[in-house]
């Protein structure tokens, strides 16, 4: 908006030269616009959560994201020791921000496995994962991811060794869990970028492992 | 930082992305979910927002929601999710149904000075083939007595008129206006070369009409002129239709006193292509102002 021109004080059409303003739009998004602008300017809704919202929901974030850790991880031990100590700021370092709340990575080794869950609802670490599928948001997953881990996990395919120890961990708004999987053998020669193709949704859920095509 | 209040939003997410049944998002294979436009996606964001604000619960959303799509199954799915929102707000009294007209009327236009040192300001309108043949047929068929056109660019001003009821048609893609002792042609449609004679794909898409706008001009803090203008995919103007004015009759003779019931046709023309409602600022001239 803007009020150096003496139109403006008149009435109420004030976008001038609005960049972005100067596509066709259907009268479905103008009414759309219409209902946004008038609840934030009413003080119901603050833009910047419409914004945070909604670019999560246009994929900017995504597993990929989560991928591009992993895989640096894999590469860089000492990003990888950043990582662990402190989640948030070592995404930062490759320019993934908008978390809510602390990410902690949990990494999974052949001797140890790392499932997350949030028994609650279903908090999540969007930026780095995307929107959460919906098994995760389930009453069966909730439950079950607790009382019945390895049964779960079978489910998913993961057949786990008795010998391995297998973790499980409860999300909550505060503190958001992320599982660094393990990188497996065969791997040695590849790029950073040949990683990160290699590695899904569910593998940093905990809900699956890293295989090579 | 994380707060009940992010809890709390996290929570109505998972309700609005867990609705079954007819209420259910459209997904993706993968479960995500689909937007076609990114206006969907946003409405999607302020309806949870909203809800979250009133503190009620997403019940008194979807219920909302279920009531629309029942209403009509086959409208747009997001179009019930505007109509239910529309109805949560009104209900709550959030904003008033003047608030929400004068927010659809600043989002409809955008106002600049580069056409013309007057003040312009353009509402653009989406217009497919179908649309724009069917908003020429209207203007040249039913208000042929009243309007004036041809191109109005720099340096040039065709002010034309027709002799008599203009017939329109369709071929290759280009609408003829026979306006009694003359025609012209304007390219509306996708042309695609007659009589074995291929048109390069990239040359249509140049002589394409590729946006169309209404506009109102402006002077001395009211609108003076109201025009409806078509552009080809080089951004060159086609054609300008002056609309009726309400302070000149069809002569062109000036008019002592305003007749707003000329307006019609821009008013008319505005609530069938942008759903707007008539504007009162368009009845604040008080007299002629040349352009």
């Amino acid at each position: 908006m803007t009020a150096d021109h003496d139109h403006d004080d008149d009435h109420g059409h004030s976008h001038y030269d609005t960049p972005g303003s100067r596509r066709a739009r259907s009268q479905l998004e103008l009414r759309a616009m219409a209902l946004e602008a008038a609840l934030v300017e009413n003080g119901v809704i603050h833009t910047d959560a419409i914004d945070f919202f909604t670019d999560a929901m246009e994929h900017r974030f995504g597993p990929h994201h989560g991928a591009r850790v992993v895989a640096r991880a894999w590469t860089d031990s000492a990003f990888k020791q950043r990582l662990l100590d402190d989640g948030n700021a070592a995404v930062a370092e490759l320019g993934i921000g908008g978390l809510e709340g602390n990410v902690r990575v949990v990494e999974n080794t052949p001797g140890t496995h790392n499932m997350v869950v949030c028994t609650l609802c279903s908090c999540y670490p969007w930026p780095l994962l995307g929107l959460p599928p919906l098994w995760y948001k389930s009453f069966a997953y909730r439950s079950r991811a607790v009382a019945e881990p390895r049964a779960v996990l079978r489910e998913f395919g993961v057949e786990l060794d008795d010998s391995v120890r297998l973790q499980v961990w409860d999300s909550s708004s505060e503190v958001r869990y992320f599982v660094l999987p393990d990188r497996p053998e065969g791997t040695e020669g590849m790029s950073e970028d040949e990683l990160a193709a290699l590695i899904d949704r569910n593998a940093m859920i905990g809900t699956g492992l890293v295989s090579l095509p | 930082m994380a707060t009940t209040d992010d809890h709390m939003l996290d929570d109505l997410r998972m309700q609005a992305e867990a609705m079954t049944g007819p209420a259910s998002l459209p997904r993706r294979d993968d479960n995500e979910p689909i937007f076609d436009e990114p206006w969907q996606g946003r409405l999607v964001a302020v309806a949870i927002e909203t809800v979250a604000s009133l503190g009620v619960s997403w019940e008194e959303f979807r219920r909302r929601l279920i009531d629309a799509i029942d209403t009509d199954p086959h409208r747009n799915y997001y179009e019930s999710w505007l109509i239910a929102l529309e109805d949560l707000v009104g209900s709550h009294t959030l904003a008033s149904e003047q608030e929400l007209d004068d927010q659809r009327m600043t989002a409809a236009s955008y106002r600049t000075t580069e056409q013309d040192p007057e003040d312009l300001e353009v509402f653009p309108i989406a217009l497919g083939e179908d649309t724009l043949l069917e908003l020429l047929t209207d203007v040249f068929t039913n208000h042929w007595q009243t309007i004036r056109f041809g191109p109005l660019i720099q340096g040039a001003a065709f002010e034309l008129v027709a002799t008599k009821r203009p017939k329109l048609s369709m071929l290759d893609g280009y609408l003829t206006v026979d306006i009694g002792d003359s025609h012209f042609h304007l390219c509306i449609g996708e042309q695609a070369g007659l009589s074995g004679r291929p048109v390069d794909p990239a040359l249509a898409r140049r002589r394409r009409c590729a946006h169309a706008e209404l506009q109102r001009q402006w002077s001395g803090g009211a609108p003076c002129t109201w025009m409806f203008r078509m552009f080809n995919g080089d951004g060159d103007q086609m054609i300008t239709i002056l609309l009726p004015h309400p302070f000149l009759d069809s002569d062109d003779q000036v008019l002592d006193e305003p007749d707003w019931l000329r307006l019609q046709l821009w008013d008319q023309l505005r609530k069938r292509y942008l759903g707007l409602p008539t504007d009162p600022t368009d009845r604040l001239g008080d007299r002629f102002v040349h352009t």
